[in-house]
């Protein structure tokens, strides 16, 4: 696999993906445009850390393409447009929020042509009494067949915070299947009271359940898995 | 060790326990059988202090100390485990971090990785517990059977001084509930002054954990108190039968 790494000394750009690569993404304190074409037939793997970002990014995935991205974002203000152009292409994007300020974190999936899927998984944790919202919205177009499409939100309130969830789907065509979902609470009384039974403080039953609520849908390796891990441990709640 | 003096308890409206005494004391085990809906399991969740039930009056004390008033994770510290009749899942809390977390809560200084994972192996090992669950999320995909497994495997990693078994055999095939009991008959031989309560429907896995005292249970309260052989009488009169109230040794 080719490797590159993109941090904050990135100038606005556009950026072509031609063979199979893993991308390591750090970004902080950004607002910058970037451009990201993935051409035909690649594998693309991104690794994704940003704090307090307001990026506008920009995927273009050609036919027979995949793209996997795991991104782990404290305070994200960002703007993603993701367009399946081509057939037989697919995205995972899990996004995993932590959240401590006023913000909104936006996607668009645009399934421009048949045969694509997409799998998006918002989750955050709003720790203070700020206000986040997600916008998610899902565009089929009227000549894209045999759509797969799913989108899943959730956002779990630490304290007396202010969420929103707008999981939009338009849909322009049949023969599609399409799923989304928003769920805004708090963690499972139940599941603490377990957790409790067995000597864990509260805060204790808090950092492993944010723990998984935040991970558990990313396919990540050892390494990744660490840095993300001591990432979500410094969560002041 | 145990002491409930009594104890009322609501649910909104409703009288979930009802003046209900129980006494239990180190090295004891005692068995509470009730029909459904008598207040059971709520009496186990109480004892460790959960927040949907509200205790009008009374006291519990666990070695001589009320524990009203504490929260659940200071009660379990103390040593108090249940385990439950339907251990929930918990996705992405992986079962031996779970597991690990628990064990480090009781103890000054955090348990070495190797001794943590020689202990948790050697126990899953003893109670046929699959490897594979100890690496996946607390009971995902586990079975009845497997969930009971973990109940017992976490109290013997615990080291609690008082359990108490909810309904332990719903959901274990007999081969399972011998497996299950003999962990906990060892854990019980190791730890001779642990005191038992059982909660149960049936005196079928009473055969295995043989109390000293069982306990009739109905409406919230105890109707009766009497040995080991209380157990085959309420199974063969059933909980209706007043017959059995009105005969011998009374709790009240």
């Amino acid at each position: 696999m080719n490797k590159l790494i993109v941090d904050n000394s990135i100038v606005d750009s556009d950026i072509f993906i031609d063979k199979d690569t893993d991308l390591t993404v750090d970004l902080q304190d950004t607002e910058k445009e970037l451009n990201v074409y993935v051409v035909n037939g690649t594998l693309l793997k991104i690794f994704i850390k940003t704090k307090n970002t307001k990026n506008k990014v920009t995927y273009y995935i050609d036919d027979n393409s995949n793209v996997v991205i795991n991104k782990l974002a404290i305070d994200s203000n960002d703007d993603i447009t993701i367009n399946m152009k081509d057939i037989n292409s697919s995205i995972k994007y899990n996004s995993s929020i932590i959240n401590y300020k006023n913000n909104t974190y936006t996607q668009k999936i645009n399934h421009l042509s048949s045969d694509t899927k997409s799998r998006i998984v918002n989750h955050c944790i709003n720790v203070e009494d700020k206000e986040f919202k997600f916008i998610v919205d899902g565009i089929i177009n009227k000549n894209a067949v045999r759509v797969d499409f799913k989108q899943d939100n959730k956002i779990i309130n630490l304290k007396d915070g202010k969420s929103n969830i707008l999981p939009n789907l338009i849909v322009d065509s049949d023969d599609i299947e399409a799923e989304h979902s928003a769920y805004i609470g708090t963690f499972d009384e139940n599941k603490k009271f377990y957790m409790m039974s067995r000597g864990l403080t509260n805060n204790e039953s808090d950092d492993l359940l944010i723990k998984a609520f935040l991970l558990n849908d990313m396919d990540l390796s050892e390494k990744e898995r660490d840095i993300y891990s001591a990432i979500i441990e410094s969560i002041n709640k | 060790m145990l002491s409930i003096k009594k104890l009322n308890v609501v649910v909104g409206d409703k009288k979930i326990l009802n003046d209900f005494n129980i006494d239990i004391k180190e090295g004891e085990i005692h068995a509470i059988m009730g029909p459904n809906g008598t207040g059971k399991s709520t009496l186990s969740k109480v004892i460790l202090g959960n927040k949907n039930y509200e205790v009008v009056s009374g006291d519990i004390k666990f070695d001589g100390k009320s524990i009203l008033g504490l929260a659940t994770d200071e009660i379990a510290r103390l040593g108090v485990f249940v385990s439950f009749q339907n251990p929930i899942s918990i996705e992405g809390v992986v079962n031996s971090e779970f597991l690990k977390t628990a064990i480090n809560a009781r103890r000054e200084n955090a348990i070495g990785l190797f001794e943590f994972v020689k202990e948790l192996e050697g126990k899953a090992k003893e109670l046929d517990y699959p490897e594979e669950l100890i690496h996946r999320g607390v009971n995902v995909g586990a079975s009845g059977g497997e969930r009971k497994k973990n109940e017992v495997l976490q109290m013997e990693l615990l080291e609690p001084k008082f359990i108490i078994l909810d309904e332990l055999d719903s959901g274990l095939d007999i081969d399972s509930l011998k497996k299950v009991c003999e962990g906990i008959n060892n854990y019980l031989k190791n730890h001779p002054k642990t005191g038992v309560l059982i909660i149960t429907h049936y005196p079928r896995i009473l055969e295995y954990i043989k109390p000293q005292f069982v306990h009739m249970m109905v409406c919230g309260k105890i109707v009766k108190t009497g040995g080991y052989d209380l157990a085959f009488e309420i199974e063969k009169k059933g909980y209706s039968d007043t017959s059995i109230i009105d005969s011998g040794e009374n709790n009240e």
